[in-house]
């Protein structure tokens, strides 16, 4: 602990270096810390691919303790499909036992001549070669690997997507769990690193008051039991408890957001994933009481996990699909090539779109299925035609955006700086809308999840189609999350905890003399961090907006229907909120403040 | 005669067993009322599920036609024709 790798890739040398706990107060650790470094030591210009970029793991000061959800890590790089900063979040196990083996961050530099993985465990590390596994899928190579050792280990990988540079390709962990957004795993193929295998660690995570951290540990998790969202709602039924919430309120995109309630959620919904019989048992990731993961096994006996909210809905709705069987086949898919399965769907529903209007032609499916909403086959068939890129797959693995814009219709493509928009209508719950337009990593509904408020009515109900209150609450969201993301927590505890609860571990943790001012202070300088990044990676902040469907054509039916996103009347007081100038960057003077510059 | 079609979800339709009823009542009602009444039906006490200390529970939800009660009148919204409503137990993020 308090150390960490630098990997040079192209030397193959790698070297130790102390933790820079200099930095830690004023970024705290995982997303937060390590943005700062590709800050100040990546060009924001290069190519994401290029050997310049870095690649970041990291883990946070709450990473391997017993506080709830305790065991999350964060992969930061320039992403290939925005351009800007990309930063993935995930759980499962491999965080905590990477940080079991002492080391709180890895930076991966350069490009590796051939194929390689990096083995830790706590006497060794050492990187492999990866030529049996280049080529395999996430499982496959997940498999191979722990074979190789005699003591239980933990894989985070690539599968074909990254290899074959897919702009949509995840990083997977434990075969199931993905830091999925913006492009992770492309970068991690471009630098031929295939793996990394923790093994053996057994480390625990130092606390400066360990007796009050325990207190407020157990405080945290009565409150997550106690509370209906995390206590009952996530672990029964998981996020696809959502299908029929978001659909009832008007806001669930159809046929890539095209509609905005599809007439199939009886069919797909996360109470058929029980009632068909497919669920088999919860799975939670390291140390968290919520346990919101699916197992599932389909009446073939094909087993796997998921999906979530968000690949349910991008495979069905968006897709036109109502058979849950194709639709829990095709998560298993991304899982195993290592898709970020939002993005892998999205693409597919604008496939389909560009194809029914004409723009995508018979010739260009290569004698595939036709690309038509409603087809299981499609669905399927197009997923691993993307992972491998063969015929127009190829174009498929740039993302839904560049295959848009491939084919002559870029406003076809439901993105935000070229990622694919969440399921949830902007048009429909206008908070959220102003949060994806705003992210920092493009579309993404995990850097403030304004559903939260606007839909479950937690910390405090907001009319969904109010604008004048949004821009206060996107800022304070954007800002705990960052905390949430920088600390090593799931921010699935935000339905039960509030900014005085991640205080109170953060601090027994740490030793960090903060108030909650500062707490958030710290929020604010890392979401500035991020678009200070994008700024001068040449993201403009005309960026700022969303699909133009969604800003003029209204919702055509359902409860929000005559609604359109009303983005201009929320972002000029976004910037205001954030003390950024009337068209969107940071002033010097918050730089200042923020002691970023 | 006011007609209900009420729509139940999650935990509720997996404990019950099914997803959809309907009432009926001869003058307007609220949700209270509404509660009481399907719950009689269905033999399962929403408003335990529900309400605690006469409020919703955080992350409850209940539409009528689509609109949350919080933004009508709450629990003293008043259902005076045919509506659908959708009623959900503290749930879930994504
Ligand atoms: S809430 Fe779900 S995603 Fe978050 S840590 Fe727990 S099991 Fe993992």
């Amino acid at each position: 602990m308090g150390k960490m790798l630098r990997v040079d890739l192209s030397n193959q040398t790698i070297k130790t270096e102390e933790f820079p706990r200099n930095l830690a107060n004023k970024y705290l650790g995982g997303r937060g810390l390590a943005s700062k470094i590709l800050f100040d030591e990546v060009d924001p210009t290069i190519d994401a691919f290029s050997p310049e970029n870095k690649l970041i793991f990291a883990t946070g000061p709450l990473t391997l303790t017993n506080a709830p959800t305790g065991g999350r890590y964060m992969v930061i790089t320039k992403s290939p499909l925005t351009g800007g900063i990309a930063s993935s979040n995930s759980g499962g196990y491999f965080g905590a036992k990477f940080k079991a083996t002492g080391y709180d961050m890895i930076i991966f530099e350069g490009k590796a001549e051939k194929p390689c993985y990096l083995f830790i465990n706590d006497t060794t590390v050492e990187l492999r070669d990866a030529a049996h596994i280049w080529g395999k899928t996430v499982p496959e190579t997940t498999d191979i690997l722990e074979a190789e050792v005699e003591v239980k280990s933990n894989v985070a990988c690539i599968g074909p997507a990254g290899e074959k540079l897919s702009r949509i390709a995840s990083i997977m962990n434990d075969r199931h769990r993905a830091a999925g957004r913006s492009g992770v795993g492309a970068v991690m193929g471009s630098k031929n690193l295939k793996a990394v295998m923790v093994s053996s660690g057994r480390l625990k995570t130092p606390l400066d008051d360990p007796e009050a951290f325990k207190a407020a540990v157990k405080a945290n998790i009565k409150n997550i039991r106690e509370n209906g969202v995390t206590g009952e709602g996530l672990p029964k039924l998981g996020t696809k408890v959502l299908d029929n919430i978001i659909n009832e309120l008007g806001g669930y995109p159809a046929r890539n957001f095209q509609q905005s309630q599809f007439e199939g959620v009886a069919e797909i919904s996360g109470e058929a994933l029980v009632e068909k019989g497919y669920l088999t048992k919860n799975v939670a990731c390291y140390a968290c009481p919520i346990a919101c993961g699916r197992k599932v096994t389909l009446p073939d006996g094909v087993v796997g996990e998921g999906p979530e909210y968000e690949v349910g809905w991008v495979y069905g709705a968006s897709c036109g699909v109502n058979d849950l069987n194709a639709i829990v086949r095709a998560g298993f898919m991304c899982n195993d090539f290592g898709f970020d399965a939002i993005s892998a769907g999205a693409t597919i529903a604008t496939a389909i779109e560009l194809y029914e209007k004409g723009y995508i032609k018979k010739e260009d499916l290569d004698n595939g299925p036709e690309l038509k909403y409603g087809s299981s086959e499609s669905i399927l068939y197009y997923t691993r035609k993307m992972a491998y890129r063969e015929g127009i797959g190829d174009k498929m693995a740039e993302g839904a955006y560049r295959l848009a814009e491939a084919f002559g219709h870029p406003e076809i493509a439901m993105t935000v700086k070229k990622q694919a928009l969440p399921a949830y209508d902007p048009r429909a719950v206008q908070g959220q809308g102003l949060a994806y337009a705003t992210n920092n990593r493009g579309a993404d509904h995990t850097r403030a999840y304004l559903i939260s408020p606007e839909v479950l009515g937690i910390p405090e109900k907001l009319d969904p189609q109010d604008n004048e209150s949004k821009p206060v609450w996107v800022k304070i969201f954007q800002e705990l999350t960052a905390i949430i993301d920088s600390a090593g927590l799931c921010i699935f505890t935000s339905f039960a905890m509030q900014a005085p609860d991640y205080l109170a571990l953060i601090k027994n943790a740490t030793g960090f003399d903060w108030n909650e001012e500062e707490m958030m202070k710290t929020g604010e300088r890392i979401w500035n961090l991020e678009r200070e990044f994008n700024l001068r990676a040449g993201i403009d902040p005309s960026e700022d907006t969303l699909p133009k469907r969604l800003l003029e054509e209204p919702i055509v039916d359902g409860p929000m229907k005559g609604n359109v996103a009303r983005l201009d009347t929320m972002l000029p007081q976004y910037y205001k909120e954030r003390g950024w100038t009337a068209d969107g960057r940071p002033t010097e003077e918050k730089l200042k403040e923020l002691e970023i510059i | 005669m006011i007609k209900l079609h009420i729509k139940l979800f999650a935990t509720i339709r997996l404990d019950i067993g099914f997803g959809e009823t309907h009432i009926e009542s001869p003058k307007a009602i609220d949700i209270i009322e509404m509660l009481t009444i399907v719950s009689a039906k269905i033999n399962f006490d929403l408003i335990d599920k529900l309400l605690e200390n006469g409020k919703m529970i955080p992350g409850v939800i209940i539409l009528v036609d689509g609109k949350n009660i919080y933004h009508l009148s709450n629990l003293e919204t008043v259902i005076d024709k045919d509506s659908t409503i959708a009623i959900f137990p503290a749930a879930a993020g994504g």
